[in-house]
């Protein structure tokens, strides 16, 4: 049994490292990587759990981090759009130009590379029904789905 | 984040759990069981939703069961879930497909990723997808906590040696269910069962989806004692709550009705299934009766407008839109049950 009451510090496993964090029990977990943690690709939309902008990994499943407690994985790998340099999701997304703003990119890459993870040759309906989790406000989803078919090549 | 101070206990059996919430509250606090946070957590930034303590039961093995092997269960075997999964281990689990098919209508597939079973049969939207299964086929759930505790199997060696029912009342899923699960403070749900011999009866030959990007989303499936057809219909995107989602099932020639949306929250519609299995008048044109397939629907809706319960109406959706989904989406199953399980085949009523 463990137990959070009121401000603690906390180790957080985040793109492969441990982040010594100080976190207050209700907070969530995008609020922690962006202003305790620094990691600000991980943006803040809806705040309801709608669009998808919040997206991180958390141990390789796609988790929206604005209902996700930050003491709720400290025992699990997280990851954000920082720690995917290596992705073949964010060199497509760049290539195929899959974003117009790009406020809601680095939760589509999030979800895209646990996606492909996950089903190296995921179908389409596959694709729709994961992706369909995040919003471009911009409307950019054939350039995103272009990426996505990129993705798949260069896994 | 909850604007507010809140404390966080993570609990990892089931005793752990009752004793952390019996505590809070002889401490005077207001505590909570927390699951996957999707509902607690925003409904609580919004000063919705006031706790003092959430208890996180994630990790109560308990409450982390699922069914392995397979895709068909035996007779007598219990399918059991634990009520911590995520609905997202529950979809692709695949032991049971009409569960699977009702768990993947809920939100979007990252949030299915977070909902939990029991979070989303629990929780405080009225739709509770995925207890329709649990009410359609007779499901047993496990609880823990609120002045008693349950077992759901094994059954009392005692009870069923005299033959007894080996699952008490109380058990039941759709007798704990009007509307919602009525619970007892401090209550947890640990898991829920099917009984494996049904699951595979009604699904065992396999389970079609159907879905062509508009109109609803159709699945259906067949087995030796049955089968099942079921329609989820949303306003327009999918990711969006049911106007209606509905299941029907015909087992050993019975058929089964239960639906949400229609009415909000989820109903067993007896009404609508006694006039389903109302055998009195039967015939040679129908696969039930003497009426028209057109006028058995006609009956059942009736009955469906006999329920205790109003239509929904808001603005995805009127009340007469509803009923009218509904009826389509009912006569559609009735017609694609006719099919699968045909009079006097495979899941036809026994005299």
């Amino acid at each position: 049994m463990k137990t959070y009451e009121k401000m603690t510090e906390l180790i957080l496993r985040i793109n492969g490292e441990d982040r010594k964090v100080w976190v207050n029990p209700a907070d969530t977990l995008l609020h922690t990587l962006r202003r305790n943690v620094g990691l600000t690709g991980t943006k803040l939309g809806c705040e309801n759990g709608d669009c998808g902008a919040c997206t991180v990994q958390v141990d390789g499943v796609p988790t929206k981090s604005c209902y996700t407690l930050a003491v709720d994985v400290d025992d699990r790998e997280i990851t954000t759009v920082e720690g995917l340099t290596d992705s073949p999701v964010r060199h497509a997304f760049a290539e195929e130009q899959g974003f117009q703003c790009g406020y809601c990119t680095p939760g589509f890459i999030n979800n895209a590379d646990a996606l492909l993870h996950r089903y190296p040759d995921a179908d389409r309906a596959t694709t729709v029904d994961w992706l369909q989790s995040n919003i471009c406000r911009c409307t950019g989803y054939e350039s995103i789905e272009r990426a996505m078919q990129r993705a798949k090549e260069h896994r | 984040m909850i604007p507010y101070e809140v404390a966080y206990t993570r609990v990892e059996t089931p005793e752990e759990a009752v004793a952390v919430w019996n505590d809070a509250v002889g401490a005077g606090e207001k505590p909570v069981f927390f699951g996957g946070g999707t509902e607690i957590v925003t409904l609580a930034r919004e000063n919705k939703l006031k706790v003092d303590r959430v208890i996180d039961y994630k990790r109560i093995p308990e409450a982390r069961q699922i069914p392995s092997g397979g895709t068909t269960g035996a007779a007598g075997d219990r399918l059991v879930w634990g009520s911590a999964l995520r609905l997202s281990e529950v979809t692709d689990g695949g032991r049971c497909g009409l569960l699977s098919r009702c768990c993947a209508g809920i939100a979007d597939r990252t949030v299915r990723n977070s909902i939990t079973l029991g979070g989303n049969i629990c929780g405080m939207l009225p739709y509770r997808e995925a207890v329709l299964p649990f009410l359609l086929l007779d499901g047993q759930m496990e609880t823990v906590g609120g002045d008693a505790v349950y077992a759901t199997v094994p059954a009392d060696a005692a009870a069923e040696a005299a033959g007894a029912s080996a699952v008490s009342e109380q058990e039941l899923v759709t007798v704990r269910f009007n509307k919602k699960l009525k619970l007892r403070d401090g209550e947890l749900i640990l898991s829920l069962s099917l009984d494996g011999g049904v699951v595979s009866g009604l699904e065992g030959h396999g389970m079609t989806v159907s879905d062509r990007g508009w109109g609803p989303v159709e699945a259906w499936a067949s087995g030796d004692r049955g089968g099942w057809y079921y329609s989820r219909r949303t306003q327009d995107p999918r990711v969006a709550y049911p106007l209606v989602t509905l299941v029907l099932a015909r087992l050993d020639g019975e058929y089964r009705l239960a639906l949400t949306g229609t009415f909000g929250h989820p109903v067993r519609a007896s009404l609508a299934e006694a006039v389903l299995n109302d055998t009195d008048a039967s015939a040679s044109d129908s696969d039930v009766s003497g009426l028209s397939g057109e006028e058995l629907v006609r009956r059942a809706a009736a009955a469906l407008d006999a329920q205790m319960y109003k239509y929904k109406d808001d603005f995805r959706g009127s009340r007469e839109y509803r009923r009218d989904v509904t009826v389509q989406s009912l006569a559609a199953g009735i017609e694609r049950l006719a099919q699968l399980v045909p009079a006097g085949g495979a899941g036809a009523k026994k005299e």
